[in-house]
């Protein structure tokens, strides 16, 4: 059976090793050593702003393309990403991936507590989240059986990443009542891409069509309607 | 006819023509009607109420009335007076409008503005809505709101107003004055006038108001009320203003008492004898005996001691008498009852001796303590045996203990007398002897009728004192005691708080206070005196009298007398009055002789022209220069005495015109400085009371502000429309270059800003107040505005009030005053979300960021103001200090956590110690600093003395912070002032020249929320849970790296575990020693870190040292402990000579890791798309060398390659970096830069340089260097 694909960022790599240990049931990104620096290098320079912005997304680009060509399906992230001054946190990572993957899962490993102003105000804006405390003085943080609880627990059953969203996205316009005269003509797009199971061809294809419909908004206003048909 | 006129006249009653009252909070009126009376007597009500029944009957209607017999109806009447007239209307109605006795009921409303049905009974559906005496039907208009709204019951047309006291006579007259309270039109012809309710809709819909009689009075509004401002009208002068009269609640009981006061009268057993009253006898202050309130005590066993032989030869000359010795006879069976207290045995006995030959039976008995049937047990034969039963007591005050005995004494002889069946022998006590009488008419005419012979009431000496002037009266005492409070409460600046906590304490019950000199101990007793004469003077017949002060005086001396012998030795009050004179007058401005109507308007009138003339003096003077101390003091004397009468000519014209004088050259400022120049004098002379008694002076003048400010503000406390007129006349005060006046109207101006509370306090209590965080939280601002725009709320006099206050400083409505509405969305949020459960930061962030606001927009154009964020600091029990929330406007810490309450912040320190700490001149509340374009230093904006700097580093904040206001949070407990914390806000202000105090009005109105909010949350346990994970927190993050990170490490690179133990020994050395809030904590630190790490001249450090480095560094760059392994070229430059130099090798190391590991995190990211021309990875390199001088000192550079620190982050960084007192963020990773800018800059006495320097063309990549600049270590000598 297709199980998880996680893509875990961390700082430091003989955390990342532990991490990567703990999750040994489901396939882990980075791969290896050289694969490791090289993802943290653009996740490092992506928070760094003392690299010009135009290598900064370069670097963010990078990444999101590594992210949909490994077929991630849940982010593992670390709170405290930077080792510079004013470099940007694990947090503003998962705020710049929510516009391409707010349908996947984020974990958050952190040594900072959870209701710090910084941390209150902006984790809302991710859509699908879990804190998990990594504690002060946690020298025991990543013992297997805290690890269980608190974050294998926590893993939801795997589901093909973009057929997701995609499923999700219809749901909740069709819920919201937007494009209510469309409806089945949704609803053939949705039982066809359900028939593929996974992400294929079809799937995309289906996801362009709705990409179309949706043009008349703008990603805030969809973001937000989508939001109101959650409540 | 003209005699029965005048007869009329003369009729004492029901009006108090030509004077001033007071009417709700909205109009001051001319004629006063004591028309209650017409209610509460069955005469007058009964007439009333069938006049009334015969309209309601008529005005509903048949089918109306039909209707009502089924569903019932409620009268409902205002105020408790109405009762009888209300119980009289339902009678009527039952009989001629046939209802039954289940369908009809009546009700009250009490108080107008705590609405609320007296009884319990929900009334029903349909209210017919009757006000026995309205003026501007505002009283029913609120009433019919309550019932719909409260009791949802339907209140039918008309509204039954009896009597009404009204402006106009015809229907084009006084429209402006009555439009403001809604009236729309009026039928003269049927007593009719339509208002419009604001309540109901938008517009309004019109109540039809119907009355019986209408009685003629003038209506002023309260702003513009030429009897409080006669300067107002043309011609008027401040000498015309009258007395302004309170009344109850309702409106229609007056606070006075109508004539003049009534003291027993001067018979054969008064005033006969000589005695000596003495200062030392008399005790002054605020005491209470048997629930009664007192001011004068006189300690009758000093009192008999003294008089002794007068006192024997009284009692002696009174055995003598005819009249009592008719009654009383040695031979008798005598019974002498007393009260058992310890100051009357003496008289007692002598009492008994010289009378009786000591053969009356003496009981001293304990009426409060002892049990009432156990007098009968033990001591009911005796009493019922005795022929002549006699109460003897030192003083009569209240006549309580009197009438406990006296009730003992009839239980227990008429219950012998049924018991034995027998004819009655006696039923009371016989007569009375006192050795002081100081009790009321109304006690001592009791007394007298109780007793079997009413001549027989004796006392040696009669003083006329207050007691009580009515049943169940609250002493005026603690009323005042209550107004001190209640000013204190509302007094926004802490110098006043203490101003009025010091007038409230005056007045404890506790604080019987013994005087602390002869002078004041005589003042005391003349006080006593000069109220003993007034009323004896107001007692006789022709009391009337219309002259000045000093005539009154003189007529006063002539027509009274107390018999005391005592030889005065000062005889001069030190204020231009003769020293009786002025406590005459201090005694005639306080209750009770300010209750009596007459007496009031008489001094009120005397203060005025003293006080005027005063000003004329004193403008001479101090023109001529001869300005003196006793003219300043007679000054406060009569100002004082002014706002006791609370006299409007406080903010008048003239005096304002007096204060510009006071602070001319020649007025205060020259008695400071002759008083200072005495001072030097007797310093010399080394005469230390002088000095002592100089320096009280120049306290007291430079406090002058506080002390006018007090007055001006007891002044405002029962009359809102002051606000409005106190804040026009403020802004005629020019006070450019006169720092003196610039203060006094900075207290003014902002403790004027009460009004502004007052109004919050009006808003909230509107029902829709509590709907308004329904909405989103955001949209809570745009519902106040909305709540404000409504009818109800900009029809209402409180609104006008704030408008014309809010005028003054803003042409916008108050709805459009952001500031306002800034400041009410925080009133509505603080008392609602701070109950919320969110954590503590949540709430303290939210409630900074919604302050901030209150800075932002003090400028409407909100543009002149940027950059703001702010600070607050938290002193717990012990009054240590912790920084707790700090955030620019970039959500970052702006203060030096390490570092902002160093001795170069000395003010921060000053601040939270408070006066206590010696430093500051007066209770300081709030504190605007600027930093002037190009200059050093922070200033005080608003100070006393021009271009004062306070004692705080430039490095405070951020060079572009210009602007910093300092709040201190403060709790003034057993009249201590004890600090809380202090709160700050910085910003950078475009204009200089802003010097708008609206900004600070507004954080002081919220003061006392915050300090409840700090005390609430951040003196608990929550705080002390916080404050350990706090240092918990610092203790992980001080390492910079994590101490996970650094155990990870030493297991790749074991040969570094000394470097991390030692780093955790610093740190624990640095953490515990407190964490730098303390003084001496520096000292004690370097203390420690010299015991174990100072090598005295071991020269551990060779050229070699550099091998060691370059492999340390290699190591870094390798190993996957320190994220991962980076390629890295570590060159380095050997030093020009050998050298051997003096540092522990464990501290170099250590520094060394840090600044290697830092430089590893800082590198450039060579990752595929990241590349830059002509770099391929990274470089660090290294060099030491030793410079000559004393000490020497080595410089180790360690250079890396990484990006350009000032590319997109804080342009400041490398300044920062650089700044002595500047550190880097605690809560960075890299905050391990902070312990070690610690070891070196505070503990090694050396320095660190941060460079950069460009290496590529674009300006990507640059080599970031430090040079660390270590002094030679040497044997450590503790200074």
């Amino acid at each position: 059976m297709k199980t998880h694909n996680i893509l875990v960022i961390e700082n430091q790599k003989s955390q990342f090793d532990k991490i990567a240990a703990r999750l040994g049931e489901y396939t882990v990104f980075p791969e290896d050593e050289k694969d490791f620096s090289r993802v943290m290098g653009w996740v490092h320079v992506f928070l760094n702003k003392r690299y010009k912005h135009d290598r900064r997304t370069r670097m963010f680009a990078k990444l999101v393309e590594y992210i949909i060509d490994k077929r991630i399906s849940l982010f593992v992230i670390d709170y405290k990403l930077t080792g510079c001054h004013d470099g940007q946190s694990g947090l503003s990572l998962a705020i710049n991936l929510q516009s391409n993957f707010s349908h996947i899962l984020t974990i958050f490993l952190s040594r900072t507590v959870r209701n710090e102003p910084e941390i209150v105000d902006n984790l809302s804006s991710i859509l699908k989240h879990e804190w998990v405390d990594k504690g002060y003085a946690g020298m025991s943080i990543l013992e297997a059986s805290y690890f269980e609880r608190n974050v294998l627990a926590k893993i939801p059953p795997y589901k093909d990443p973009l057929l997701q969203m995609y499923l999700d996205k219809i749901d909740q316009l069709l819920k919201f009542g937007v494009y209510l005269e469309r409806k089945e003509e949704f609803e053939q797009l949705k039982n066809r891409a359900q028939q593929q199971g996974e992400f294929t061809e079809a799937a995309r294809q289906a996801i362009d069509e709705l990409r179309k419909v949706e043009k008349g908004f703008t990603d805030a206003e969809i973001k937000t309607l989508l939001n109101r048909a959650l409540l | 006819m003209i005699e029965l006129l005048k007869a009329l006249d003369k009729l004492p009653g029901y009006k108090i023509a030509d004077s001033h009252f007071r009417i709700g909070s909205k109009i001051h009126i001319s004629d006063f009607y004591y028309a209650k009376r017409f209610f509460q007597n069955s005469f007058f009500a009964s007439r009333f109420a069938y006049l009334l029944s015969r309209h309601i009957i008529r005005d509903l209607g048949e089918e109306k009335l039909a209707e009502l017999r089924q569903q019932g109806l409620t009268l409902v009447g205002y105020g408790i007076y109405s009762e009888l007239l209300l119980s009289l209307t339902e009678k009527f109605l039952r009989k001629l409008a046939s209802f039954t006795d289940d369908k009809i009921n009546h009700n009250h409303i009490t108080d107008a503005d705590a609405l609320e049905l007296v009884k319990a009974k929900h009334p029903y559906s349909s209210v017919v809505l009757i006000v026995p005496i309205s003026s501007t039907f505002t009283t029913s208009i609120k009433a019919e709101e309550l019932l719909k709204q409260k009791y949802t019951c339907k209140v039918l047309s008309p509204h039954y107003n009896i009597l009404t006291v009204s402006s106009s006579y015809s229907e084009k007259e006084n429209r402006d004055i009555e439009e403001e309270f809604g009236w729309i039109n009026k039928d003269i012809p049927n007593k009719t006038i339509f208002v419009n309710a604001f309540f109901e809709t938008e517009v309004g819909s019109v109540k039809a108001q119907k009355y019986f009689l209408r009685l003629p009075s003038v209506w002023k509004k309260i702003e513009k009320c030429s009897d409080c401002f006669p300067q107002l009208m043309t011609g008027g002068t401040e000498s015309q203003e009258k007395p302004l009269f309170e009344t109850d609640r309702t409106s229609v009981t007056p606070n006075i008492i109508f004539a003049y006061p009534k003291s027993i009268g001067v018979d054969e057993t008064t005033s006969v004898y000589d005695f000596e009253l003495t200062p030392a006898m008399v005790e002054y202050g605020h005491h209470r005996r048997n629930h009664n309130h007192f001011l004068y005590s006189i300690d009758t066993e000093a009192f008999l001691l003294r008089n002794f032989p007068q006192v024997k030869k009284w009692l002696e000359e009174l055995k003598g008498k005819k009249v009592f010795t008719d009654q009383f006879k040695e031979s008798q069976n005598i019974l002498i009852v007393s009260s058992c207290h310890y100051s009357n045995a003496s008289f007692i006995n002598l009492v008994n001796e010289v009378l009786f030959a000591s053969s009356a039976n003496i009981i001293h008995y304990d009426p409060s303590n002892d049990y009432i049937q156990n007098f009968d047990m033990i001591y009911g034969q005796e009493v019922y045996m005795a022929d002549k039963i006699l109460f003897v007591d030192d003083s009569l005050k209240s006549g309580a203990t009197f009438h406990k005995i006296d009730e003992f004494v009839r239980h227990t002889l008429s219950s012998r007398n049924t018991k034995n069946n027998l004819e009655a022998r006696r039923h009371r006590i016989d007569a009375c002897l006192f050795l002081l009488n100081k009790s009321q008419p109304f006690t001592y005419n009791t007394i007298r009728e109780t007793i079997s012979d009413q001549r027989n009431v004796y006392a040696f000496a009669t003083i006329h004192l207050y007691t009580a002037l009515s049943y169940d009266e609250i002493s005026p005492l603690i009323l005042e005691q209550r107004k001190y409070q209640q000013l204190m409460d509302e007094a926004l600046l802490d110098s006043l708080k203490m101003h009025f906590q010091g007038q409230r304490s005056k007045l404890n019950t506790k604080n019987r206070k013994l005087a602390q000199d002869k002078m004041s101990e005589e003042r005391h007793l003349l006080m006593l005196e000069a109220t003993h004469k007034l009323y004896q003077y107001f007692s006789s017949e022709e009391a009337f009298f219309d002259g000045t002060f000093n005539a009154f005086v003189t007529d006063l001396q002539a027509k009274t007398r107390i018999p005391n012998t005592y030889k005065y030795e000062n005889d001069s009050a030190g204020s231009g009055l003769g020293l009786f004179e002025s406590c005459l007058l201090k005694v005639l401005t306080q209750p009770p002789f300010t209750q009596y109507e007459p007496v009031r308007k008489m001094v009120f009138q005397w203060m005025l022209d003293l006080l005027i003339s005063h000003i004329d003096v004193i403008s001479t003077k101090i023109t001529e220069k001869k300005f003196t101390y006793e003219n300043y003091q007679q000054l406060k004397f009569l100002m004082r005495r002014a706002g006791l009468l609370n006299a409007n000519i406080l903010i008048s014209p003239v005096f304002f015109q007096l204060l510009h004088k006071l602070y001319e050259p020649g007025g205060i400022p020259l008695l400071i400085s002759q008083a200072r120049e005495d001072i030097v004098t007797y310093k010399e002379k080394n005469v230390q009371t002088a000095v002592a008694v100089l320096q009280e002076k120049i306290r007291s003048l430079e406090e002058f502000g506080i002390f006018y400010a007090a007055q001006v503000k007891e002044l405002l406390l029962l009359n809102e429309g002051k606000f409005v007129y106190l804040s026009q006349q403020l802004s005629t005060l020019s006070i450019k270059d006169n720092m003196g006046l610039q203060r006094l109207r900075t207290l003014i101006f902002i403790e004027n800003a009460w009004l502004v509370h007052r109004f919050f306090e009006f808003v909230s209590r509107q029902s829709d107040w509590q709907g308004l965080h329904v909405e989103k939280e955001d949209a809570v601002g745009e519902a106040i505005v909305q709540l404000l725009k409504s009818p109800r709320i900009k029809n209402h006099q409180k609104y006008r009030t704030l408008s014309g206050y809010l005028a003054s400083t803003s042409p916008k409505a108050p709805e459009e005053n952001s500031l306002l509405v800034t400041y009410l969305t925080i009133k509505e949020w603080m008392t609602r979300e701070l109950q919320e459960k969110a954590t503590l930061s949540e709430k303290t962030r939210d409630l900074f960021l919604r302050l901030n606001q209150l800075v932002k927009f003090a400028d409407d154009t909100d543009k002149n103001v940027s950059m703001i964020g702010s600070f607050l600091i938290v002193r717990d029990k012990q009054g240590m200090a912790y920084l707790i929330y700090d955030k620019n406007n970039e959500g970052e810490g702006e203060l030096d956590p390490y570092e902002w309450d160093n001795a170069n912040n000395r003010l921060l320190t000053q601040l939270l110690e408070g006066k206590n700490s010696g430093d500051l001149p007066y209770y300081e509340t709030v504190l605007e600093l600027e930093r002037p374009t190009g200059q050093q230093g922070w200033r005080e904006l608003h100070a006393v003395e021009q271009n004062r700097y306070v004692e705080l580093s430039n490095e405070f904040l951020d060079r572009k912070l210009n602007r910093l206001i300092l709040m201190r949070l403060t709790r003034i407990e057993n009249g201590v002032e004890k600090c809380r914390g202090l709160v700050g806000f910085y910003f950078r202000i475009q204009v200089q020249q802003d010097t708008d105090l609206t900004r600070l009005q507004y954080l002081l109105l919220l003061r006392q929320d915050i300090t409840d909010f700090v005390e609430k949350n951040h003196q608990n346990n929550l705080f002390n849970e916080w404050l350990i994970a706090e240092n918990t927190k610092r203790l992980v993050l001080l390492a910079g790296h994590g101490k996970e990170m650094m155990q990870n490490l030493i297991t790749k690179l074991p040969e570094y575990s000394q470097i991390v133990i030692n780093q955790e020994h610093l740190q624990n050395i640095v953490l515990l020693s407190s964490n730098l809030t303390l003084a001496g904590a520096e000292d004690q630190i370097k203390e420690k870190f010299h015991h174990f790490y100072n090598v005295g001249n071991t020269k551990e450090i060779t050229q070699d040292y550099l091998r060691d480095l370059k492999e340390m560094t290699d190591k870094i760059y390798n190993t996957p402990s320190v994220e991962n392994s980076v390629y890295c070229d570590v060159v380095w430059e050997s030093p020009e000579e050998p050298f051997q130099f003096a540092f522990n090798r464990n501290i170099l190391d250590l520094i060394c890791l840090e600044l290697i590991i830092n430089a590893k995190k800082n590198r450039w990211h060579f990752v595929e798309g990241n590349e830059v021309d002509g770099f391929e990875h990274n470089e660090v390199r290294l060099s030491m060398k030793v410079m000559p001088g004393t000490p020497r000192k080595l410089h180790l550079s360690i250079a890396n390659t990484g990006p350009n620190i000032e590319i997109g982050g804080d342009p400041n960084t490398l300044a920062n970096l650089n700044s002595k007192s500047r550190n880097v963020k605690h809560d960075y990773t890299t905050s391990g830069t902070a312990l070690i800018k610690i070891l070196i800059r505070k503990i090694l006495d050396s320095e660190i340089q941060f460079t950069s320097k460009k290496l590529d063309k674009n300006d990507e990549l640059h080599e970031f260097t430090v040079l660390v600049i270590l002094k030679e270590m040497s044997e450590y000598e503790n200074t």
